[in-house]
């Protein structure tokens, strides 16, 4: 196929992507007024056909204006998706780092089992878990705290198991030449382990952000009460009053996971790029 | 200096059960000794040295160096350094860090370290690479990092697992003359692995030669020549190789150079079916009616040409005598 095919095909697949992304930014940017009146027939009973301009007729910063500024319920919750999520994040790497160097590099007894019984974690959907993890916490005392959502989080087997494939791939070489070089089995970790892992370790933790920055089930059950509430489940609230806020609000919300990504991105780059060394 | 001895006394090894990977391996390597392992691929001669260096279990039997047990000894503690096949040079740390790290393992000063590993690396040309990363240095460059990590420290014993053997033919003949010097002057035991017989016979103070798993013979490189202990022995040191050929019971051998070239038609009768010469001598191949294909190494000057006929004179004293059933010397 001639290559300006393939990239028309690309180009239109992507223009799939980026229009509803476009769509909610130049929406953001748009007077509540505005918006009513090209949404009318969706948001009220009025006839015809809504549209959406490629560009605000009238753009404004109004929408970011009222969010940041008149809502400060929003900021609690934007703080309280910090609080949940990078304990998380922080969690995963601290324990499930170890663990996974310790699946990929060690023999120990009962490895096959404890490794089958991770895999089956992981494929279980939280909402099969949810009653007994809500059990769980319940005895703990942990219901209603930030607790309830960063100790499961933090544990997650889903980090450990990518981890994994990252570590077995070092070469044995380097790990041997090391223990050859005095350095003990914790050395070997800190020294080869974590700077060599690290693009299984960043894409793990990108995974895990985008994962409870987005997470809406867990809050849910888990979180009573409301200031406690993270920003994914300040969408919800959303109604056709607010709209424009609620686009803005999106917009900030898909930020850091965007940030984080892009961030995230250049270390695999580089992480893939550096692995390259030949064996 | 320290230097050690190295003894190992009947060491098995058995892979997945049932694969007997080294069979019953005794020797005794004395303080100071360059000793090359040498034998074809899936001999041994690799996982003995692991063995050595504490990277593989000893199923069975002992591993001294000196008077210690080192069975159960691990790596970290046995003060050994190694050099790798694909160098294992640690990809994120730069070359004065990679050199660094045995030392850094055992806590050095931060002064002390500066001193040495620009100590080390001056002595093997490696000053203005310091501040690079493995992935950005060539073969060679590589080879001399890990060269300068393993004799960083000063270690008891150093193990070589075929260094050379990712190097171009030009730059091997120089690194191998730049180890062997360096071997000499540090005076440290020294155990060297590869599958190549030149690397070995112009190398080692003593060779061990495997086969499957056993040592056939362990000598110096002119005994392994000139009374090799067995048939295997015999065919694999040398090139071209010993001419060998069944007489009755026994077997019989002789080397290339030892077979002259006469026109005495009371002589071995044959026809010439190869000439390679090679600038300093001409290898000349024959058939035989008795003898088989013999091959004679004679002087460069030569004229004979594939299909001349000629005939041979063996040196009858030069002629080695092996078992039919064993293949051990006579």
């Amino acid at each position: 196929m001639k290559k300006w095919m393939i990239a028309m095909l690309l180009s239109a697949a992507a223009l799939f992507v980026w229009v509803p992304l476009w769509m909610l930014l130049s929406a953001s940017f748009m007077g509540s007024r505005e918006m009513v009146h090209n949404l009318a027939p969706v948001l009220s009973e009025k006839a015809g056909y809504a549209h959406w301009p490629i560009l605000p007729q009238y753009p404004t910063l109004k929408p970011y204006v009222e969010l940041l500024l008149d809502a400060p319920e929003f900021f609690t919750m934007f703080w309280n998706s910090c609080k949940q999520v990078f304990p998380i994040v922080v969690g995963q790497i601290v324990i499930g780092a170890p663990a996974a160097w310790a699946f990929a590099r060690f023999r120990f007894r009962g490895k096959g089992v404890l490794y089958a019984l991770y895999i089956i974690l992981m494929l279980m959907p939280f909402q099969v878990t949810m009653v007994s993890s809500y059990f769980v916490l319940d005895r703990l005392g942990l219901m209603n705290t930030v607790w309830a959502i960063i100790l499961p989080g933090a544990v997650s087997t889903f980090p450990v198991f990518l981890m994994i494939r990252f570590f077995a791939a070092i070469p044995s070489a380097l790990t041997e030449a090391a223990s050859l070089d005095g350095a003990g089995a914790w050395q070997i970790f800190i020294h080869l382990g974590l700077p060599l892992g690290v693009p299984g370790i960043l894409s793990a933790v990108v995974l895990g952000f985008l994962e409870y920055w987005n997470a809406l089930e867990q809050p849910m059950t888990f979180l009573k009460d409301q200031t406690l509430w993270p920003l994914s489940l300040y969408l919800p609230t959303v109604t056709a009053e607010n709209a424009g806020a609620s686009l803005a609000a999106s917009v900030i919300m898909l930020m850091p996971a965007l940030l984080i990504f892009l961030f995230g991105q250049k270390y695999l780059e580089a992480g893939i790029a550096a692995s390259g060394m030949k064996d | 200096m320290e230097n050690t001895s190295l003894t190992l006394e009947q060491v098995n090894k058995w892979y997945s059960g049932d694969v007997h990977a080294v069979k019953g391996v005794s020797m005794d390597v004395r303080p100071g000794e360059f000793i090359v392992f040498v034998g074809p691929s899936g001999c041994g001669k690799s996982t003995t040295l692991r063995m050595i260096a504490g990277l593989e279990r000893v199923d069975s039997g002992t591993i001294h160096m000196g008077e210690m047990l080192m069975n159960l000894v691990p790596p970290k503690n046995r003060d050994i350094a190694m050099v790798f096949q694909n160098y294992a040079l640690y990809p994120t740390m730069k070359v004065f860090d990679n050199i660094a790290f045995p030392l850094k393992m055992r806590h050095w000063k931060k002064e002390d370290i500066r001193r040495r590993v620009t100590e080390i690396a001056d002595s093997l040309d490696l000053s203005e690479y310091l501040w690079r990363r493995p992935i950005a240095l060539s073969g060679g460059q590589r080879q001399r990092v890990a060269l300068a990590r393993a004799m960083v420290r000063a270690p008891k014993l150093f193990l070589m697992d075929e260094p050379l053997s990712n190097l171009d033919v030009k730059l091997r003949v120089q690194m191998r003359r730049e180890i062997t010097a360096l071997q000499r002057k540090l005076g440290t035991t020294t155990i060297y692995v590869t599958h190549d017989q030149t690397e070995a016979m112009t190398m080692g103070d003593r060779i061990a030669i495997f086969k499957d798993g056993v040592v056939q013979q362990m000598d110096t490189p002119q005994m392994l020549y000139q009374k090799p202990a067995n048939l295997f022995v015999a065919g694999f040191i040398g090139s071209p190789p010993m001419n060998i050929w069944k007489e009755g019971e026994k077997f019989c051998g002789i080397r290339p150079e030892h077979i002259h070239i006469t026109e005495n038609p009371d002589h071995i009768r044959a026809q010439v079916v190869s000439v390679e010469w090679t600038g300093r001598e001409t290898v000349v191949f024959a058939d035989t009616e008795n003898l088989g294909n013999l091959g004679i190494v004679t002087d460069a000057v030569c004229s004979l040409k594939v299909g001349d006929r000629c005939y041979l004179a063996l040196d009858k004293q030069f002629i080695h005598f092996f078992d039919g059933e064993t293949g051990g010397r006579i």
